[in-house]
Parts: structure tokens; sequence; C-alpha cells
């Protein structure tokens, strides 16, 4: 039945929107790429229609329905020795986020990162864990001090640079960011 | 002036057809050094000499369905930019974008409500000789007036005056001329 129904999808857009083929070949491609990078890990269903540079000396744990997204520049995860990196599922990256982890980074659930994001929980010489709730959405370009918690919810907007923590439901805007709050309907 | 910035070498004129094959319409004279990845079922034009210097990191132009990304006559555009049209970016002519400069007019998420749904876009409209810093960002909304020069690290996401020169997050405007190179 399903099957049926994807047949006649196709069939039906294949004339009018090849985008949506592309789409789909892309995240089959993707998802057998994934299972390869990732493999000897306990995370299922990830997703990685791009390059995926790995340097992982230390613990990784992925949640499930990962996705990185390709692009211009590769992603790069580098985890240090005796550092972790969490991310939670249903997380979106685009292009050229790259992680910098030598203590412990969290990210929360449902997260979105836009592109050319440095995560990171250093600076010189200072370690100090972060970490980002659920439902965070982190634009283009932001940038935050090691050591902040972002909360639920929150938005960090395209360029700003987070200095202090921000409370759930917030936007942070600017360089140094102030917090103003969202209204989220859900 | 942008050519006096970087002349193109004047060989690779086939090479570059080649690697803007998916624009709508190019120009004359225009030319790609390195990667360029041009994206989506949108329009865009590429105008007269337009120089695509990607030669540190590569170029994104992207134009969705029924977008227009319009690039004017004798444009630089260094690498690491990425053009990201969903209703329409327009340069005039001989802008000149920096390195890791990101336009987009659209900004893909709601902040409030279903965050996968699209908002409206607002178009990007950047007028004649405007200059535009490395990594700076400029969001929906943001139209440079005529001669205007954005400092690095510069977020703009609304209506800019002609000949304004304009640094930070917000954007502040910058009131000293900015120091002219002594002549040797």
């Amino acid at each position: 039945m399903r099957f049926g129904e994807m047949a006649k999808r196709f069939l039906k857009e294949f004339r009018l929107d090849r985008e949506w083929l592309s789409h789909k070949l892309s995240r089959v491609l993707g998802r057998l790429r994934a299972r390869w990078l990732f493999r000897g890990m306990h995370a299922k269903d990830l997703c990685a229609t791009g390059k995926v540079v790995l340097h992982v000396e230390g613990r990784l744990q992925l949640g499930r329905r990962v996705t990185f997204v390709g692009g211009m520049i590769p992603t790069t995860i580098r985890v240090a020795k005796g550092a972790t990196l969490y991310i939670g599922d249903d997380c979106v990256f685009n292009y050229g986020v790259s992680f910098e982890v030598h203590a412990c980074v969290r990210i929360g659930e449902r997260c979105m990162f836009g592109s050319a994001i440095v995560v990171r929980d250093f600076v010189g010489e200072t370690l100090k864990p972060t970490t980002l709730g659920n439902d965070v959405w982190v634009a283009h370009g932001a940038a935050w001090e090691p050591g902040i918690c972002v909360g639920d919810g929150a938005v960090l907007a395209a360029g700003s640079f987070v200095a202090k923590n921000v409370p759930p439901g917030h936007l942070a805007l600017g360089n140094p960011a102030r917090t103003m709050e969202l209204k989220m309907g859900t | 002036m942008s050519s006096s910035l970087a002349a193109p070498p004047p060989q690779g004129r086939w090479l570059s057809r080649w690697k803007l094959r998916r624009c709508t319409r190019v120009g004359h004279g225009t030319r790609v050094l390195g990667k360029i990845w041009v994206h989506g079922r949108g329009k865009i034009y590429v105008g007269d000499h337009v120089f695509f210097d990607a030669r540190n990191a590569p170029i994104e132009l992207h134009a969705k369905t029924h977008a227009t990304l319009y690039i004017g006559n004798g444009c630089l555009i260094e690498g690491g930019s990425s053009l990201e049209a969903v209703d329409s970016i327009s340069l005039g002519e001989n802008c000149h974008l920096g390195p890791f400069v990101k336009l987009m007019d659209n900004h893909q998420h709601q902040t409030t409500g279903n965050r996968q749904e699209r908002p409206s876009s607002n178009p990007i409209v950047l007028e004649q000789n405007v200059k535009v810093g490395a990594h700076s960002i400029l969001l929906p909304g943001a139209q440079l007036g005529e001669g205007t020069l954005l400092e690095a690290h510069t977020v703009v996401s609304r209506k800019i005056p002609a000949g304004a020169h304009l640094q930070g997050n917000p954007p502040r405007a910058l009131k000293k001329e900015p120091k002219k190179e002594t002549p040797t």
C-alpha cells in the first residue's frame, strides 16, 4: 500500500518537481553514508548528506534521527580524549558546523543549527562545560562564550555573540547579546 | 573599485562558463577561480566582468524555485560567500562582497509557532559600489544604498541610506572617515 503511494507520487512528481526526487535520493545516500561513518556507535536513523570529518577520541553520543546537511564546507566533529559530546534526538545541523569539544557539550532534542557555527567549550586554556536545551535554534554565524547555558526554545540570532546564560524561550541578539522574550506558540 | 582590487586573470574563460552553466544568463568576461556551487531552480543572472574568487573557499549561489538572483556588472565576490535567494536578491554594479559573507532573504524558520514553516521573505537590494566586509551577514530586508561600506562582522537587516559606513551588530554608523592609504 505504502509502496503504491510512493510510486504514484513518484510518477506525479517527476515531471513537476525534480527537486523532491533529488532530495529523496540524497537522503537515502546520506543514510548509507551515516551508517558507514558512525559505525560502531549506538545511534540509529542518522543522515549525513555531505562530507563529515570525524576525529573522535573521547565519547560521542548521538540521538536518533540526527541530520548533518552537506554543502560548501564539510562538517567536522573533534572530541578530545576524556571529553564528551551529547547530541539529542532530531537535531539538524547545516553545513560547515564544526564541533570542537575538549570538556563536555550537551545539545538537547530538536535543535536546529545554521551554517558555519563552531560548537566549542573552551577559549585558550579555560574549559567549561556548555549546555544547550531542547528546541534551540542557532542561526548562521552565532557564537558563544564557553560555560553558558541556553534554555529550552531559545533562539540565538544570526551573527550574535552570547556571553551570558539565555533563559528559556528568549531570543539572544547582537554582539554582546541582549536577550528578549519570544512568545512560543507551542 | 573592485576591478582594481584583484584583476581576474585572462585565462580560464571556457572553464568559468562551464562552472556557471546552471545560471540563466552569464555576461562576458566573467571569471571563476576555484569551486562554485550553483543550485536551485530559480533564475540566476550574472552580469559582465564579474569575478568569483573562490580560491580559499567555495562560493554558493542558490535560487529557490521562482526566485531571482541578480549579480550586476563588475562585481567581485570572494570565497566562502553564500547568496541564498528565496524571493529575490540583487547586487548593483561594482559591488564587492568580502570572504564568508552570507546573504539570505528569508529566515527559513519561524521564531514563534511551528519552526518548520517558512516565513514570508523580504528581498535584499544592494545598490552600486557597495562594499561588504568579511563575515558580514545581510538578513531579510537589508537594502544598502549607493556606496555603503560595511566593516567586517556587520549584521544588517534594514534599509541603509547611501554613503553610510557601518560596523557592528546591531550596526552603528562610524562618523570618522576610514583612514586613507598613504600615497607611495
